[in-house]
């Protein structure tokens, strides 16, 4: 549930990017940041963690307006990926509204793929968070390289029906924005309907 | 204040100086002050009068303080109880903050303090007793409800820090002989031990310029990064002897441990 300040009547929402290391993850984040205005992102903050980095920063898009005369704000985390990082990834998961699940289209990834996602399934059962009931995006990243996995195959090893699903370059922006607007979309209606 | 809206304390202690000159302070302050020597007396009083707070003492010759808290957590629920003692200890602090005291401090009493906790209940707000929380949810929540607030923390070996938090912002930290980030730091990576709020109070000097969040996950980054290193170490216990390898060499994994970051 998106933590409500009624001081500040504002509502706040919990988006994550998962994935395996190097899937694009922090190039979905940056180019997300660079695509929104500044008078509605705060600062993006980088913390050097193993391999890559961990990004968060904030917005209040105005497209989505108020609920209830609460101002929406949407805090985005990508989630560092190395096993170890247990107290960051709780911080990160825990109380999520929604997850990106950010998807390498290399073919020799789909292990990588694949294992990052039963994590990222373990992790939020253990925070009491039902995935089946539950904003969650496959983006698949890297539609640019050559040979890229066809749309489905992970969808087919991981059992997904219904998931939303999104093609996207990063480095280019192509499928970031699109990728977002689902998943916010599916949160605030999540809260909603609830 | 007026006569009539002057709030009843009732102040319990053996030690007659300490009496008089708390009751004085507390006069000074506009408090009406009722005082006596002994645990037993207090609670004859308490059941004919009632009283705003409560602040006594714990070593006391009949009826000791912890007694007296307890019936006064069974029979006036809604009183403010401040704890005072010149004989703490870290299971003292923890039995006394479960009995649902709202602020356990050793002699000798830092005097503003304890107006500060008087006066802080009469906003229109709760306080309880949280068991079994982890720091980091807690840090969090303080964070995205913007409160001022100053936090102490005590570790079970009995370290304490204080972090000063100032509407979503960490604004100072202090922990032994540390100031600002590394204090914050230090303070979240306790295994374990008790926490309280203190109303707050501007700090002395402002020594942390990151915003609360950054200074929250770059706590956690930091404590997964040590107890991986504590790993390793344990793993590896006869490596490395005579070597002037440092342990990022050591781990051979090219990890980045710095503490550096960027804001883009």
């Amino acid at each position: 549930m998106p933590h409500i300040s009624y001081d500040n009547k504002e509502i706040a929402f919990k988006l994550v990017y998962c994935g395996p290391g190097l899937s694009g993850k922090t190039t979905n984040l940056a180019r997300l940041h660079t695509m929104l205005a500044e008078h509605v992102r705060s600062k993006m903050i980088s913390l050097d963690t193993a391999e890559e980095r961990t990004l968060f920063f904030d917005f209040c898009p105005i497209e989505i307006g108020t609920i209830e005369g609460y101002r929406v704000r949407f805090n985005m985390y990508t989630v560092p990926g190395q096993i170890y990082y247990e107290a960051s990834r709780r911080l990160i998961l825990d109380g999520a509204d929604g997850v990106v699940f950010v998807a390498d289209s290399q073919r020799d990834r789909i292990d990588d793929n694949i294992i990052s996602f039963e994590l990222m399934q373990e992790n939020l059962r253990s925070y009491h968070i039902d995935v089946p009931d539950f904003p969650l995006v496959l983006q698949y990243n890297k539609r640019d390289c050559a040979e890229a996995l066809p749309i489905g195959t992970l969808e087919a090893h991981l059992h997904l029906a219904n998931i939303d699903v999104f093609e996207a370059v990063a480095t280019e922006g192509v499928g970031v924005m699109e990728t977002v607007r689902c998943v916010c979309r599916r949160m605030v209606n999540r809260f909603q309907i609830d | 204040m007026s006569m009539c809206a002057k709030q009843q304390i009732l102040l319990v202690d053996d030690d007659s100086d300490l009496v008089w000159g708390l009751g004085r302070f507390l006069i000074r302050a506009g408090y009406a002050v009722t005082s006596c020597g002994d645990g037993g007396e207090a609670v004859l009083i308490l059941e004919t009068r009632s009283f705003h707070a409560l602040v006594t003492d714990i070593q006391m010759p009949h009826v000791n303080g912890l007694a007296l808290i307890e019936w006064a957590r069974q029979n006036r629920p809604t009183m403010r109880v401040l704890v005072m003692t010149a004989f703490g200890s870290t299971s003292l602090r923890e039995v006394v903050s479960r009995s649902g005291a709202t602020l356990y401090a050793e002699k000798p009493v830092d005097l503003d303090l304890i107006l500060r906790m008087l006066r802080a209940e009469t906003r229109d707000s709760f306080s309880g007793i949280v068991d079994d929380i982890d720091l980091f949810d807690y840090v969090q929540l303080v964070i995205a409800t913007k409160h001022q607030v100053v936090m102490e923390v005590i570790s079970r070996k009995g370290e304490r820090g204080q972090v000063f938090f100032d509407r979503g912002n960490a604004r100072h930290a202090a922990c032994g002989d540390l100031v600002g980030e590394a204090a914050f730091f230090r303070c979240l990576s306790f295994e374990g031990g008790t926490f309280r709020s203190l109303p707050w109070v501007d700090p002395d000097q402002a020594t942390i310029h990151r915003s609360g969040e950054h200074m929250l996950m770059e706590a956690a980054r930091i404590k997964d990064e040590l107890s991986r290193d504590k790993s390793v170490q344990l793993d590896e216990p006869e490596c490395d002897f005579g070597t002037d390898g440092g342990g990022a060499e050591r781990h051979g994994d090219g990890t980045n441990v710095s503490t550096d970051f960027q804001i883009g």
